[in-house]
């Protein structure tokens, strides 16, 4: 068939666009010729297309079931459901290498759109993400082509990983894949303009691209965890599994750059700070795609580790090298003239905040790689495990949570100790009053009446600036009128403050929620005969009988089960379990039944010839204030950038050449 | 807002939050964490974590499904309720397997510097914070 | 077959790169692209007083200390028209307020 060839040409077509791309490029900004500049843009826009077209022909191939190519018979077969074939592209390392790079180019594409080709920063930029992008499409197009023609032409594929048959394979990895490149943007932005020397201008710039940058991680761990919880084995939402920590390393040093770049933007401090932050998530992302390509540490996310490993390595080590060199000799640029001048004001908590950010990154860095050191020097394999993380990141989390809850709400510059005593402590009063009656009311732990009292004193500062908001106009014509217009121009036009205070409330709800998992869940072994009952706390529950079904490729175990909660009849519910002899591995899809905020959780783990089975059930109070606290975040953070595109006027801007 | 303020005597507002602290904490003593469970099941769960499944990639014995972390599970069970300790256990399976069979090393031999390093970040991040709040700043080069 | 469709590809790409390094191209290329201009432009000189119109209005400092700040950073700016301001509204922007500095 034509797609393997065919994408081959593409692929490689599109990489030769890229490298003259950036030879053009360099020649524009030489000798300051629109010409090579615009002939550069063109080129990086013909590449974007052409790679497009490559994605989509390898995708075809998966759909049209072409084995000749040996990527899609190593992932595919005539089994596996017919929508799956659409996605399985990037089940493995080549076709995730092809989906990263072509991500990267919707991103240069997005990242140049309506950009003046005169603006030199953005052209600096660009050296730089041509060159990352360079990097990832010739390691595809050289190293690991996906459109390799097979030997010989199979009758059947492999098939996919009885793991990635599931509906969150159809969001969470792209979604991941885009979050770890899209950090090379922001990057690249600061970068070119401390080149240039115009990091006040692109400042609000930078700040769209970290803070959507930081969406889509935020998206991708959220989704990530959703579907960790729904399949047994992966411990749960989160289990500190290398390549799970791969992805959080860049997600908390953007979240501490966020935050930093709001100093800058209001305070014009912490600029060389602010590269430093930008440098580190990009070593991070670069760590997590090594940890994830180079399979160094154990995992159970191995699914696209090669031997590439080696080819990331490298090109982190040169860039961070690279970087640090660059961050040296810039550093006279970043002084910032202002000081901070009292640890009660916001920038200096911000500043706490983001040494603590750093350091839960550090410590989860070298969690992941202290494997590594032992096996090189002492030849001894050890692991480490979620009880680590647990002791040491937890408290520090839980400092940066009443870090959250209290700077937002301080002034900038200083503030005295008393006054803040006196403006806070009703706050503190009625928090705390709420938060005792609200743990009793649920006879939660102590630890969540804590994450309460937290939760409500952020949440009741934050609606008393709702409240003065919109009582804010005192004249007596047109009170509500008057009062309404005022309240949404204000929060217009300062969304980045609202929209930051709505994310907060969110992580704080995501907060509660791992509290209430980790703090008040429950968890008991169950073995059960067909017709027996049990009772677990409030629960009973009835094993009625197992259906097994076989396919061409798997065999199906369901677990048919009636549950009562409170003598209250609920329903059927079922728990399945598929044994994929190919791949001699199981996949289980757990039972989850959402009361309220609470979740009945249960598997099979053992299934006997008598069908009789042993049920692992657990009871996890507040677990879905992880999901729904999650997208509070992500909405609080669009809320944030808006308006995406500022207000703009028409005017003649490219300029002429030679005129 | 402000004349709510002023009504309050803040002195004796302390003793308010002083005497909320003691309710919470009193709660937290009446709360029984897993009522419905035995002491030796919480046992077993927590050591059930920490144990990690010898063939599997990286997953403990809780999370594993395979024949062997089954086995390791009935162990575990059984020498628990033939009166055997955590520590016991943890190193009796220690002497079987070798260290690669705990989840988290212990804060000895191999695993001690692991549990060092935290200290440390922290301490270079408290450092990283002063050193910002003060603002050191280089001198100008002159290129 | 394939080879060829690659080649035409070439052909087009090599075309399309070398567009911009005609001449005639350009008189064409600036009649049509009246682009959007991008403001994205922050006004450092304003950033302290951005950051304590913000704050207060979001109430974290109060009237006085407002004023007191705005007298350390325009030492020549007319308080008696923020307090007429104040009077009307509790809401301040920082157009409104750099109009009453006085030069």
């Amino acid at each position: 068939m034509i797609y393997g060839p065919l994408g081959d040409i593409l692929i490689k077509l599109s990489l030769g666009a890229y490298i003259y791309s950036l030879m053009s490029l360099f020649l524009g900004i030489k000798f300051k010729d629109f010409k090579f500049l615009l002939s550069s843009r063109f080129a990086a826009n013909i590449g974007f297309v052409l790679i497009l077209i490559s994605t989509i022909t390898l995708v075809l191939g998966f759909v049209n079931h072409d084995y000749s190519i040996q990527y899609v018979a190593d992932h595919s077969s005539d089994a596996m459901p017919k929508i799956y074939t659409w996605i399985a592209f990037y089940s493995g390392n080549e076709g995730s290498l092809l989906f990263i790079s072509t991500s990267l180019s919707v991103l240069l594409y997005i990242f140049l759109k309506n950009k003046n080709l005169d603006d030199m920063t953005i052209n600096y930029s660009k050296i730089f993400i041509l060159f990352f992008l360079i990097f990832l499409l010739g390691t595809t197009a050289i190293l690991a082509n996906p459109f390799n023609e097979s030997m010989y032409i199979p009758d059947d594929g492999q098939g996919i990983n009885p793991l990635l048959l599931h509906f969150g394979m159809f969001i969470h990895p792209p979604v991941q894949m885009i979050g770890l490149t899209a950090v090379s943007i922001p990057f690249s932005l600061s970068l070119g303009s401390v080149i240039n020397n115009d990091s006040d201008n692109k400042l609000s710039l930078l700040r769209k691209w970290s803070i959507s940058t930081w969406m889509i991680l935020t998206a991708g761990l959220a989704l990530g965890s959703w579907w960790a919880y729904t399949i047994l084995g992966w411990g749960g939402y989160w289990a500190w599994d290398p390549v799970e920590n791969s992805s959080l390393m860049p997600w908390l040093i953007m979240t501490a750059l966020i935050h930093s770049i709001i100093v800058q933007n209001k305070r014009n401090m912490f600029k060389g700070w602010n590269l430093f932050l930008v440098v580190f998530a990009f070593f991070m992302a670069q760590m997590g795609m090594f940890i994830n390509r180079g399979g160094a540490v154990p995992s159970v996310h191995s699914f696209a580790s090669s031997s590439l490993g080696w080819t990331f390595l490298i090109f982190m080590t040169i860039s961070s090298f690279l970087s640090i060199i660059f961050f040296m000799f810039n550093y006279s640029k970043l002084n910032s003239p202002k000081k901070v001048t009292s640890v009660l004001s916001r920038e200096s908590f911000i500043l706490i905040q983001n040494v603590l950010f750093l350091s839960v990154a550090l410590i989860t860095l070298m969690g992941t790689i202290y494997p590594v050191f032992t096996q090189s020097i002492e030849n001894q394999q050890i692991y480490v495990g979620r009880e680590f993380y647990d002791k040491v990141n937890g408290p520090i989390l839980l400092i940066l949570m009443v870090i959250l809850s209290i700077a937002p709400f301080i002034p900038w510059k200083n503030t005295g100790f008393k006054s803040f005593i006196k403006k806070k402590i009703i706050f503190i009063l009625i928090s705390l009053i709420i938060a005792i009656i609200n743990s009793w009311l649920i006879q939660g732990h102590y630890w969540i009446t804590i994450t309460l009292f937290i939760f409500y004193f952020a949440t009741f500062q934050f609606l008393n600036e709702v409240y003065r908001i919109i009582s804010v106009s005192k004249s007596k014509k047109f009170k509500y009128m008057n009062r309404i217009k005022i309240a949404f121009k204000m929060i217009f036009s300062n969304s980045s403050r609202y929209g930051g205070l709505i994310s907060h409330t969110g992580i704080l709800l995501v907060m509660l929620g791992i509290a209430g998992t980790s703090f008040m869940g429950l968890e008991k072994d169950f073995a059960l005969q067909p017709g027996e009952t049990a009772v677990f706390k409030n629960y009973k529950f009835k094993y009625v009988e197992s259906i097994v079904t076989t396919k061409s490729d798997h065999t199906n175990y369901e677990a048919m089960m009636e549950i009562n909660k409170n003598g209250k009849f609920l329903g059927t519910y079922s728990t399945s379990k598929s044994y994929y002899p190919r791949f001699d591995m199981n996949s289980t899809k757990a039972g989850i039944i959402e009361f309220g905020l609470e979740d009945f959780y249960f598997s099979q783990s053992i299934l006997s010839e008598d069908n009789s089975a042993v049920f692992e059930v657990k009871i996890n109070p507040l677990v879905s204030l992880i999901w729904y606290g999650s997208i509070v975040v992500i909405l609080g953070a669009f809320t944030s950038i808006l308006p995406l595109f500022e207000r703009s006027r028409k005017n003649k801007l490219y300029l002429r050449n030679e005129e | 807002m402000k004349k709510q303020l002023k009504s309050i005597n803040y002195y004796r507002s302390y003793y308010l939050i002083g005497s909320l602290v003691l309710c919470m904490t009193m709660l937290s003593c009446f709360y029984d964490k897993q009522s419905d469970l035995t002491h030796n099941e919480i046992r077993y769960l927590e050591l059930e974590t920490k144990i990690k499944c010898p063939i599997c990639p990286a997953e403990t014995i809780a999370e594993s499904n395979t024949k062997i972390s089954q086995d390791l599970k009935d162990f575990i069970k059984n020498k628990i309720n033939d009166g055997w300790t955590d520590e016991q256990i943890k190193s009796f399976l220690v002497s079987k397997y070798g260290i690669e069979i705990l989840a988290t090393p212990d804060k000895k031999g191999i695993g001690l510097f692991l549990w060092i390093i935290p200290i440390i970040i922290l301490i270079i991040a408290s450092l990283t914070y002063f050193i910002l709040y003060s603002n050191i700043r280089v001198k100008r080069r002159i290129i | 077959m394939i080879n060829f469709i690659g080649f035409i590809i070439l052909i087009l790409i090599s075309l399309i790169i070398f567009i911009p390094f005609n001449d005639k191209f350009w008189n064409f290329y600036n009649h049509i692209n009246l682009k959007r201009d991008i403001n994205t432009k922050s006004d450092i000189n304003k950033t302290d007083l951005n950051s304590v119109t913000n704050d207060y209005n979001s109430g974290l400092i109060d009237y006085h200390d407002f004023k007191l700040e705005l007298n350390n950073l325009y030492p020549n700016i007319n308080l008696l028209s923020i307090d007429k301001i104040h009077q009307r509204n509790n809401y301040f922007e920082t157009e409104e307020i750099l109009l009453h500095v006085e030069n």
